[in-house]
């Protein structure tokens, strides 16, 4: 908000309605001179809830289709095996009932016979016979022509060998009052149910893939809908609350925790607008407090003022008024330390001290009011407030003819003399408001000189601690130069010029700008008229 | 941020030596310095008090800036030595970048809680 005061125009104060309004940029809480927000931390927001659900669903999932797979591979491999097992022994039983009687007789030729008729079963590989007595070979046939008989121990009748691609299958060849004559040796070929058990464990592969696949998907799906959508939309309902977006609701209907959190995050936002709507009302107030006690009548015999107050978003404490009183007039500025609703609090307080004092005794010393308003002000702000905010304050008092006396501490004023000249600066070295119980002593009362047609400037660090893209302040220097450019000119001009260039150097508008331009009038009759 | 929980923009050294508790400044002293500063500022007098120093002398000359929320770290400092009254052992110097305009009026009025206590060196 941008107000602006003169008496230098014929409508020496502008009414309220004319108040040139400004919308005021975002700034951090700050006092007099405040700093950018520090940046947001920094949310990593990858792997995100969604990657991580499908990243350890996958991967769940695609452990327990591997075991299964597994499992039922095995299955499968066991039920071929014990399948051709117990062919095997079918026809290694058979073949050795077969065969006792060519043996008994040791009709070799039989026996051979009987053997070879076992070529006509295409899943034996290989069969031989050897004779008990002699341990030599009877009988050997193998379907691919090679002699690798082995011939089995005598207690080798057991469970059939289990190899990668075959399945040999023993039996004592006996007499049927189980008098051993010879012993047999069929090798069975497994590559019938090799190719069988490869396509059982292709067909296994794929359902297990398909299961895992689908049940990922479903529940995914399931998860997306009923926790990812939901924690996006608060996530964003959170950012837009963030960024100031009034009320804001998510739209989660389900009763599990998902949709408690959802009604505990809207009734969370709720309290939040409505405590920002109340801190923000606050706010307003202390802006109007600052605002609105502002001086509307700049009249002082025998000068030209013009004014102007800007404020940041916050309130910043800014002060300055212009009091006239019989025989002159009193100028007051000052910066209050803190911010928000306490500096507008105590802005207050100084405005309506500095005014009681002023008309108790229109003529008193500077020194005598900062000191007496320093108690007061101490003791509200330290004792009954329990803050620690102080001002900077200087009063000035116009005691006509040119003289301007002052106490207090706060910026340097700046004055540009109608006879040329650099601008001078006049120190004001007085204690701070309200840091102190008692500050006599420590508010050395100064004069100066105005002569017609010089020019005082009364700012606050607003202007000269205005930072640019870079954080380099606009400075004292620049304040100088900037006021030397205009000093000529009407006091609204110089007023308005000062603002328009620290506003141009200025990055942001991080705390409240106040000028107040006083020239003392060149002549007697333009004082007359300013009287009036 | 350091470690030390202080803006790399704003950095604060002390050490004793002869008596004497130094600390030095530098940098831009902002709202993010405001509350590792009066960390600082708060524990001073004690251990001011405890290393039974004759002197605690701040130096300012190289902060280019310092901000009003940052000046009542020493405001509160300054009240807890002037509270102290007889209690007090040490006295405060502050050494000031002529410079600095700001420097010169805040320090100024820094001044005025000791008057006979604080002295300003250029």
């Amino acid at each position: 908000m941008l107000v602006e005061r003169s008496n230098s125009s014929p409508v020496a104060a502008r009414p309220a309605s004319e108040l040139r309004l400004s919308t005021p940029a975002r700034r951090p809480a700050s006092s007099m001179t405040p700093s950018p927000p520090p940046p947001r931390a920094a949310v990593r927001r990858w792997p995100s809830l969604g990657t991580k659900l499908v990243l350890v669903t996958t991967l769940v999932l695609m452990l327990g289709s591997a075991l299964l797979f597994v499992e039922l591979t095995r299955r499968e491999r066991e039920q071929l095996s014990r399948g051709k097992a117990t062919a095997a022994n079918m026809v290694a039983d058979l073949m050795a009932i077969s065969l006792w009687a060519p043996l008994d007789f040791e009709d070799h030729e039989a026996a051979r016979t009987d053997l070879q008729n076992l070529r006509a079963n295409p899943d034996i590989v290989s069969a031989g016979l050897w004779s008990w007595k002699a341990d030599d070979r009877v009988a050997f046939w193998a379907r691919d022509g090679t002699d690798s008989a082995r011939m089995p121990g005598r207690d080798a009748e057991g469970p059939p060998e289990l190899g990668e691609t075959s399945l040999q299958v023993t039996r004592l060849v006996k007499t049927p009052d189980a008098r051993p004559l010879g012993r047999l040796s069929i090798v069975f070929s497994l590559d019938a149910e090799r190719a069988a058990y490869e396509a059982s464990r292709r067909r296994l592969f794929w359902i297990c893939f398909a299961m895992a696949a689908g049940s990922a998907i479903v529940l995914l799906g399931v998860a997306r809908r009923t926790i990812i959508s939901p924690v996006r939309a608060m996530a964003a309902a959170a950012q837009q609350l963030e960024d100031g977006h009034g009320e804001v609701r998510v739209d989660v209907r389900s009763g599990d925790e998902i949709g408690q959190l959802a009604h505990a995050f809207n009734t969370m936002g709720m309290a939040v607008v409505e405590r920002q709507q109340r801190f923000q009302d606050e706010l307003d107030i202390a802006t109007r407090i600052q605002t609105c006690i502002l001086p509307r009548d700049l009249r002082i015999v025998g000068l030209e003022i013009a004014a102007a107050m800007r404020t940041a978003s916050e309130v910043g404490g800014d002060y300055y008024d212009v009091l006239a009183t019989p025989k002159g007039g009193w100028l007051a500025i000052g910066d209050v330390s803190g911010h928000g609703l306490n500096a507008g609090l105590m802005m207050l307080m100084l405005q309506s001290g500095v005014a009681a004092l002023v008309r108790q005794d229109p003529e008193a010393s500077p020194t005598d009011v900062t000191t007496t308003l320093n108690r007061v002000v101490y003791d509200n702000v330290r004792a009954r407030l329990g803050k620690d905010d102080h001002a900077t304050l200087c009063l000035f008092r116009w005691a006509g003819e040119g003289k301007m006396v002052f106490a207090g501490g706060h910026e340097d004023v700046l004055i540009c003399r109608a006879r040329g000249g650099a601008c001078e600066v006049v120190e004001t070295e007085g204690a701070w408001v309200g840091s102190m119980p008692d500050v006599s002593g420590c508010m050395p009362e100064g004069s100066l000189q105005l002569d017609p047609g010089d020019v005082m400037l009364l700012y606050t660090d607003g202007l000269t601690e205005a930072p640019d893209a870079h954080g380099q302040l606009f400075g004292h220097d620049r304040l100088c130069r900037a006021f030397e450019e205009v000093r000529d000119a009407g006091v609204s001009e110089i007023r308005d010029h000062l603002l328009a260039r620290v506003r141009a150097w200025a990055a942001e508008d991080r705390d409240d700008m106040t000028v107040v331009v006083v020239r003392r009038a060149a002549t007697a009759a333009a004082a007359s008229a300013l009287a009036s | 941020m350091t470690s030390d929980g202080i803006p790399a923009a704003f950095l604060i050294d002390s050490r004793v030596r002869d008596r004497v508790l130094s600390v030095v400044l530098a940098g831009t002293a902002d709202m993010d310095a405001r509350a590792p500063l009066q960390t600082f500022l708060r524990a001073l007098h004690t251990q001011a008090c405890g290393l039974g120093v004759q002197e605690v002398a701040v130096d300012f000359r190289n902060v280019e800036f310092m901000n009003s929320s940052c000046f009542k770290g020493f405001v509160d400092w300054l009240s807890e030595v002037q509270r102290a009254g007889t209690e007090r052992h040490y006295q405060i110097r502050f050494l000031s970048n002529p410079a600095l305009t700001w420097q010169r009026r805040s320090l100024q009025a820094l001044r005025c809680f000791a008057m006979d206590a604080i002295r300003i060196e250029h």
